[in-house]
């Protein structure tokens, strides 16, 4: 607590937090206002000049549409279920892929975090198919599992794979060596070794991981979508681009963000709450 | 803080305002050819010729991948008509390839990287509606005809068996019209079948693969796939002459404005390639199969070159032709408005081109 207060004497804050450290400030106190203003008036001010633009006309509407014609794009979308049904369809490939993906990745990054040998072994090839885009992959793979749900699962499966991957073995890694010392010493059984020491230390880096193969499994989709599809966001908006409905596009491209961040959001709320031992 | 408040409320404020305006500002697409104020990203040739530089045309093509360009604008560009047509207006031309086709060169002309180009029917009407100020200059209707080319060894007889089945073709290019005229004709709408979007290059590889029942193409890709068995040839435009899709030669109105002479000069180019070509047909011929069609192809959907297109002119077919895309755009929803033909198509360039030129 005077650590505390020492740190915030060369802060400048408001007396009434000085007062009340060790103690949150809640939410929608004073602080609590101006910081969701701060972090909205970048937003604000986009908006305000994208209007401006368009009012104006200083560019074309088909290059820049109005704040008007989006939202009426977005609001004919929601009237005809247009977007919940692509919307609905792209999270069903992500959540499959993703599984698929995150699953591949966290059981080959246990295994080679702990095996030395079985991280010469597959490590060259592994470095060297994530170094290739996904959108690369996507002629061979629609060759290979066609234009249906398959080649999109596998392509968004292999997006999640490697952020998983990667993480979970440098977490395996950064196990604390007293601990394997220590677990060694009780002949504690290698199964129980990973469940009881490995993972837990893990934890936080696969969590990282699975935050990461997240944005790439919605990338993933898009993308796939984009080039052969028959349904969802990516093909709406390969849709409307092919149109020339910038509007449409615009629309989507929000979607797409939203749902990214969403998707983000609710990952860090759930890393907080598994990770709540750790402090 | 008592300024960040203030810059904050201002904004507030601001949005508040502006969301208010606006409601009238927002140009027509469509039946007028206003777009708003473009703003010509290349400089103008009168620019350019009083410091002395070379003014370059860019005009893009769709291509099936070889990157060779077809047709009369190969036969100009191979003889050097572009080059001593337009090196008397001071300029000069850079013809670029786009596999994807006529959306891609509409985002390009949209974005000005294009200053024309040559598309067909449905994306140049999509674009005009859209808002993208472009001018027809010259145009062209199908030589032969678009198919419905369906796996082999399915057991396809018609079109009617493709309900509920993959078909894939490019949204916005001139094969979606046909595909729905060609449902429509079958008692099918568009929603009776899996429409999977697709470029022409990429729907012959996944008919090839079998990754879709039946993709709808040129004829020259549709008959090279039926002669390697990779297809069957179900249906197509044959005998359905209203099915027949068109191309426009299209610029920019801006650059139509600002560079006359280079679009003259541009028609006198294709003027002379049309004289040539009318001599020489064999040189069609030799383009076609420099472009990666199989000669066997070529002869198949071009018996003696007699039906192949050198159309300069949008005569009195393309026109027409042009008014019942223009329409079915609209009735199909693929477009807001529908397209004012007659005030988008300006035959002067073409007029004045012939008037000037010694090629008939």
């Amino acid at each position: 607590m005077e650590g505390l207060n020492e740190a915030l004497e060369h802060i400048h804050i408001k007396p009434g937090l000085r007062e009340n450290s060790g103690k949150q400030v809640k939410a929608w106190g004073y602080n609590g206002v101006f910081n969701l203003l701060t972090s909205v008036s970048f937003p604000l001010i986009l908006l305000v000049t994208w209007q401006i633009v368009s009012v104006l006309n200083i560019f074309p509407p088909m290059l820049v549409p109005s704040l008007k014609s989006v939202a009426e794009n977005l609001a004919e979308q929601l009237k005809t279920g247009l977007l919940f049904s692509d919307l609905s369809v792209s999270l069903v490939r992500v959540m499959k892929g993703y599984f698929f993906g995150g699953l591949l990745g966290l059981s080959f990054g246990v295994f080679m975090g702990i095996s030395a040998f079985a991280n010469r072994f597959f490590s060259g090839i592994f470095d060297g198919i994530r170094q290739i885009p996904g959108l690369a992959w996507l002629p061979l793979i629609i060759l290979w599992f066609g234009i249906g749900d398959t080649s999109k699962v596998v392509l968004i499966a292999k997006g999640t794979f490697f952020p998983v991957l990667l993480n979970t073995i440098d977490g395996i890694r950064n196990t604390d060596k007293g601990y394997l010392e220590v677990a060694r010493l009780y002949g504690i059984k290698k199964l129980e070794l990973i469940r009881k020491v490995y993972f837990p230390s893990a934890v936080p880096f696969v969590f990282v991981g699975l935050r990461l193969g997240a944005g790439m499994a919605w990338m993933s989709v898009v993308g796939a979508e984009m080039l052969a599809s028959s349904s969802g966001l990516g093909y709406r908006i390969s849709n409307a681009q092919q149109l020339m409905r910038s509007n449409e596009l615009i629309v989507d491209m929000i979607v797409v963000g939203v749902i990214g961040w969403l998707v983000d959001l609710i990952l860090r709320k759930i890393t907080k709450k598994v990770l709540r031992w750790k402090k | 803080m008592k300024k960040m408040k203030s810059i904050l409320a201002i904004m507030l404020v601001s949005i508040i305002l502006l969301a208010g305006c606006g409601t009238g500002s927002e140009s027509s697409s469509g039946s007028s050819s206003a777009g708003g104020n473009t703003k010509p990203a290349g400089s103008s040739v009168s620019d350019t010729s009083q410091k002395g530089e070379v003014h370059t045309l860019k005009y893009g093509f769709v291509d099936q991948g070889s990157g060779v360009a077809t047709g009369l604008v190969g036969i100009a560009k191979d003889q050097g008509y572009f080059e001593e047509e337009l090196a008397k207006v001071n300029a000069k031309i850079e013809i670029i390839p786009f596999t994807g086709a006529g959306p891609a060169i509409n985002a390009a002309l949209a974005s000005k990287s294009l200053d024309a180009g040559a598309i067909g029917d449905v994306p140049a009407l999509v674009a005009k509606a859209s808002g993208i100020d472009t001018v027809m200059v010259a145009g062209g209707l199908a030589d032969a005809p678009t198919y419905v080319v369906a796996q082999p060894g399915k057991g396809y007889k018609s079109l009617k068996d493709l309900k509920g089945k993959k078909v894939a073709t490019q949204i916005g290019a001139y094969m979606q019209r046909v595909l729905y005229l060609m449902l429509e004709n079958n008692g099918l709408k568009i929603d009776d079948i899996q429409f999977v979007n697709m470029t022409a290059k990429d729907a012959v590889n996944a008919l090839a693969a079998k990754t879709v029942d039946a993709i709808v193409v040129s004829a020259a890709q549709s008959q090279t796939l039926a002669s390697k068995g990779l297809g069957e040839l179900l249906d197509s435009t044959e005998g359905h002459r209203e099915w027949l899709n068109s191309t426009a030669t299209v610029f920019n109105a801006s650059y139509t404005k600002e560079n006359p002479e280079v679009v003259k000069a541009f028609i006198k180019g294709l003027l002379r390639a049309r004289e040539y070509a009318q001599k020489n047909p064999g040189d069609l011929r030799a383009l076609q199969i420099k472009a990666g069609t199989p000669e066997n192809v070529i002869d198949l959907v071009y018996p003696d070159l007699k039906n192949y297109s050198t159309l300069v002119e949008a005569d009195k077919d393309v026109i027409g032709n042009l008014k019942s895309v223009a329409q079915f755009l609209k009735d199909n929803k693929l477009a807001d408005s529908v397209v004012d033909i007659d005030a988008w198509y300006n035959p002067s360039f073409y007029n004045d081109a012939l008037k000037e030129s010694d090629s008939k």
